[in-house]
């Protein structure tokens, strides 16, 4: 399921300004911490320059604000310098959707010329960053992306891709048929390629690796924000499970409206992705006996000491999406400071299978289409009395991780 | 012949699918009351309404962070959204009265703007949820072969009430006809010696009022957002086309076809509901622009 | 010397002040034109671009609202058919760009003729909300047709062609395509201009004013709106051309009705009675977003909202009628110190 596409009639207001593109373009850059490194234009003089493309405003705000701090811990986690290089760090607004996303970042590669760009919340974006990352030459991570594109046609040698595809997704429903939880789904499915992308994943899945009964599925228009009648069909169909695949703002919607219709008590109701900040919009009560996923959770053993020193930086446990910020940034220097070069092609066969264990149990970056390989979570909402602290919202029921989880590389479209 | 069963299911699509769909269309009434009065009387477009209706929501998300009452919000928005409108329209529309309607249009274009970027300086962009009283949740009713939230059948209720009591004050006092005959012919009104500018007031403060309402009605479904109203606001406009610019009636019969449609065709059409819904509205301008119900010639 | 030649007698001839003779003589698109082939050199060559193709769909609005009449909220309609087009052809088969320029004219034309001739059946209001309901029309279109316009991802991989397919212009050189959409501009722009001046445009605003007066000199207005639908609609569908080529990346945003209400905007702020009003419009809209609120969309909207207010109820010439006006005043107490 795709969270983050844009969804124009759902937020207008981003929508209001093509003009933006130029207004991010020539602000002046937004320097965090980390040294400055002097002069020298971008590429191996001395200076790593990495670039972060995050919704900095609007409605995506909060989430961009979880991968600056995750990024900026992940900067001071590593030396001064990385392979004998200053690192200057420079943050650009990517707004919620394309039209502001592609002029920024075109500006920002002719204005700055960064050695690293990482970002982008949708998956949109992170096609049109693809792109450009292909065009220009510069590695790239993904923290968006779960339409297969990204690491499907659209792949290229120099972008990665972080977050769960749609595929990865079907982890969390496998987990809840592996113990019994569900028997029988039904799908509620933004009706866009971030939808139907995910929904394709997660049946094929669980056709080919269990028994469930799949019921059927219902579409969502994009751009509606009544699902009475998509919440309809999820209670005639009498699956057990009812899973959603709507970008994360609509998620809300969704979930105060099937609260309402009473499908929250009577089904299973999943809302694929949705952790700390998530559960927070919705509230405990909403939450509590409602099933989620998710690639990272702060409780898993393997992301104690992440945590931990999050938690000590910030005052809260990170979200998946700290997680996945924080693990392209340290990627991103410790491929630098592995292959001891900033030139593109170096950092490229530095990341391809590199495995990695910054923030939970191991990952990699599958050479073949350059996605992450990664656990994927079931969680189940905890209800008030059971928490243990504020942000406890979920348990983990189980998780399915890897390439059990991933399309075969010969089926992914991509050759590289 | 359809197998009882599928005939069952049928039958529960259709009527779930209409109820929601009146629901739906009782907030475009409110929305769209507001509008076709105002264009019918005054001649002027408000493209300020989105911003009103988006503002009645977020007036009533700090009523009931204040008095922690939905109930007392359902009193207080109307007032303070129908007292906003009433300083837009001494302050600002009054002074293009006459003029061409596209000064008019981008005059509230502009108090729309405005309006929405308070709101985001005052509460940001994010999704703020309004929950609904306690009473009004639960379990959902069974209605016929449906079964339906309480919520929905409470704004069917609510605006139900409302807009009979402004049909009936339209049709039996005074100040109804007084209103009918302005929008029917204002000079000869005016001719009459009746001063409109009093009623013009009046107007602008109910249909602000009741555009702050509907916002804060439609909160506990669609959350709280500075974007709320806008989306509405352009089904809002197909409805008082379609319903006839000025035409009471016809706008509430249209809002409750637009609703209904809507919600059909997201049944059984979902890829090509929002199409259908402009596509209709096109037809409906080219072969009868006053409206499928008549209103004031185009 | 100079202010001798100012107090000449005339200087102040058939009643025009010297700031008016100046406003209607054929020095005024010179200097916009020396304006605008500077503009590149002086500022970043994306921000050049983006406020000239985006000023240049807002002269194309302007052509019908300030000089017609016509309020037409689907403006945005043309641009982002122009867009998909021009991208869509990139993307298949990859003509030079004056080959690509030709197919979008023509779709344009087509377009703005079905769109035009039923839409202009209806009046003033009526039109509006019919051309914003032809544009939502064709914005869903873009998500229903997703297998050629790439839905809500959105369109990638068009290519920036040269102009006629010579390599000599290397338009992925940033400053080389700012050249070229300067040149668009500036060209159009000095069109629109002539236009503007011609009899065509004397008659359009004559339409303006009393459209009633205009039909009884035996003036089929019909037929010449629906001639200036077509040109705006024209004009416009080349602007989405060239910001289809300059972001590589199209996806509905360019159909979405905000984007006429930026028209709408970037048009009143600089003066709706002008022809390059709505160019001037957007570059200072550009610039308030740039220096003051670059991450700051609520007191963006309040300012843009409060300037539109502001300009409708007092001012309706916009900032260069401002501008005009306090020249004027200016001029008149240098000579009237001198007298």
């Amino acid at each position: 399921m795709d969270n983050h596409d844009s969804t124009p009639e759902t937020a207008a207001t981003s929508r209001r300004d093509v003009l933006k593109g130029a207004l991010a373009a020539s602000a002046g850059s937004v320097g965090l911490a980390g040294c400055i490194g002097g002069g020298g234009s971008g590429g191996g003089s001395g200076t790593l320059k990495i670039a972060y493309l995050v919704p900095t405003s609007g409605p995506y705000g909060p989430v961009g604000n979880e991968y600056q701090d995750a990024m900026r811990m992940a900067r001071e986690d590593v030396d001064d310098e990385v392979a004998g290089n200053d690192v200057e760090v420079i943050v650009r607004d990517s707004g919620t959707s394309p039209d502001v996303a592609v002029p920024t970042a075109q500006e920002l590669i002719r204005e700055e010329e960064p050695d690293v760009m990482i970002g982008a919340l949708s998956s949109a974006v992170v096609l049109a960053l693809e792109e450009i990352a292909a065009r220009e030459e510069i590695p790239y991570f993904g923290i968006g992306g779960t339409n297969f594109k990204a690491t499907g046609e659209n792949c290229n040698q120099y972008s990665f891709v972080k977050l769960a595809s749609g595929y990865q997704y079907g982890g969390a429903p496998l987990t809840m048929v592996d113990q019994g939880t569900s028997e029988s789904f039904y799908f509620i499915v933004a009706d866009y390629a971030g939808g139907t992308g995910p929904y394709q994943g997660i049946t094929d899945q669980l056709e080919a690796n269990t028994d469930a009964e799949l019921l059927g599925r219902s579409m969502a228009p994009l751009g509606n924000d009544d699902y009475s009648t998509q919440l309809q069909a999820a209670r005639d169909s009498g699956a057990d499970t009812v899973w959603s695949v709507v970008a994360v703002a609509d998620a809300v919607t969704l979930m105060n409206q099937a609260d309402s219709a009473g499908l929250t008590e009577d089904t299973n109701f999943g809302i694929g992705i949705s952790t700390i900040l998530e559960a927070e919009s919705l509230g405990t009560d909403t939450v509590a006996g409602t099933y989620s996923g998710a690639s990272f959770y702060h409780t898993v053993e393997e992301s104690q000491e992440f945590t931990e020193n999050f938690r000590n930086q910030f005052g809260r446990p990170p979200s998946n999406w700290a997680a996945d910020a924080y693990d392209c940034c340290r990627e991103a220097l410790d491929a630098v400071e592995r292959s001891g070069s900033t030139d593109a092609d170096d950092l490229v066969s530095a990341l391809e299978g590199n495995e990695f264990d910054w923030t939970r149990s191991t990952q990699s970056w599958r050479a073949c289409d350059h996605r992450a390989v990664q656990p994927y979570y079931a969680l189940e909402g905890k209800q008030e009395s059971d928490k243990a602290d504020s942000f406890d919202y979920y348990n983990v029921l189980g998780n399915k991780s890897g390439e059990d989880i991933m399309r075969p590389c010969d089926e992914t479209n991509c050759s590289l | 012949m359809m197998s009882p069963v599928a005939l069952a299911a049928l039958s529960e699509q259709l009527a779930t699918g209409v109820i929601y769909g009146i629901s739906l269309g009782m907030l475009y009434a409110l929305i769209a009351l507001g509008l076709t009065l105002i264009f019918g009387l005054m001649d002027v477009i408000n493209f300020a309404h989105g911003a009103l209706v988006t503002g009645g929501a977020y007036v009533g998300l700090v009523a009931m962070d204040v008095a922690g009452s939905f109930w007392l919000a359902l009193l207080v928005v109307p007032v303070a959204i129908g007292l906003l409108g009433l300083v837009i329209e001494r302050g600002l529309v009054s002074q293009l009265y006459g003029e061409n309607p596209i000064y008019q249009l981008v005059l509230t274009f502009g108090v729309a703007l405005v309006l929405e970027g308070l709101i985001i300086v005052q509460f940001g962009q994010t999704q703020q949820r309004i929950q609904a009283p306690g009473l009004l949740s639960g379990s959902p009713v069974p209605v016929g072969p449906a079964v339906i939230p309480r919520y929905r059948l409470f704004i069917i209720i609510v605006a139900l009430v409302l807009l009979a009591l402004i049909w009936i004050t339209f049709q039996r006092t005074k100040l109804g006809l007084i209103v009918k005959a302005g929008i029917e012919d204002r000079e000869r009104t005016q001719l009459l010696g009746i001063n409109l500018s009093r009623i013009n007031m009046l107007i602008f403060a109910l249909g602000s009022a009741l555009a702050g309402l509907a916002g804060l009605m439609m909160a506990p479904i669609f959350s709280a957002n500075p974007s709320l109203g806008t989306d509405f606001l352009i089904i809002a406009f197909v409805v008082t086309v379609v319903g006839g610019l000025g035409n009471v009636r016809g706008t509430i019969a249209a809002a409750l076809l637009v609703g209904v449609l809507s919600q059909l065709t997201q049944t059984f059409y979902a890829e090509y509901s929002q199409l259908i819904i402009f596509l209709a509205m096109i037809v409906v301008l080219l072969i009868k622009p006053e409206g499928l119900f008549g209103g004031q010639t185009a | 010397m100079i202010l001798s030649i100012l107090t000449r007698e005339d200087a102040r001839t058939d009643g025009q002040t010297l700031v008016e003779r100046f406003g209607n003589s054929r020095l005024v698109p010179v200097v916009y034109a020396a304006l605008m082939l500077v503009m590149p050199f002086l500022f970043a060559p994306g921000l050049v671009i983006e406020i000239m193709i985006l000023g240049l769909f807002a002269m194309s609005f302007n052509i019908l609202f300030g000089i017609t009449g016509l309020l037409s909220f689907g403006h945005a309609l043309f641009f982002g058919t122009g867009a998909y087009v021009a991208g869509y052809i990139s993307i298949t088969a990859g003509y030079p760009m004056v080959v690509v320029l030709g197919i979008v004219i023509l779709t344009a034309i087509v377009l703005s003729i079905v769109v035009g001739a039923l839409s202009l059946q209806l009046s003033d209001v009526y039109f509006a909300i019919i051309t914003l309901a032809f544009a939502q029309f064709g914005h869903e279109m873009a998500y229903v047709l997703s297998e050629y316009t790439g839905g809500s991802d959105g369109m990638t991989g068009i290519t920036r062609s040269s102009p006629f397919g010579l390599a000599v212009i290397d338009v992925t050189e940033i400053i080389v395509f700012a050249y070229v959409v300067v040149f668009f501009t500036l060209v159009i722009g000095l069109f629109l201009y002539g236009l503007s001046n011609s009899l065509f445009g004397r008659t359009l605003k004559s339409i303006r004013e009393n459209e009633d007066r205009t039909k009884t000199l035996g003036v089929n207005t019909y037929r010449v709106k629906v001639v200036a639908f077509v040109v705006a609609g024209t004009v416009a569908a080349i602007a989405g051309m060239l910001w289809s080529m300059y972001l590589q990346f199209i996806d509905p945003a360019v159909l979405y009705w905000t984007l006429s209400g930026d028209a709408v905007v970037s048009t009143i702020l600089g003066g709706m009675t002008s022809v390059f009003g709505p160019l001037v419009g957007t570059a200072l809209l550009h610039t308030i977003e740039d220096q003051l609120f670059t991450t700051q969309p609520g007191p963006l909207s309040v300012t843009t909202g409060g300037l539109l207010v502001l300009i409708v109820l007092f001012s309706r010439s916009g900032v260069l009628g401002i501008l005009k006006g306090v020249l004027t005043r200016l001029l008149d107490r240098v000579l009237a110190t001198r007298e």
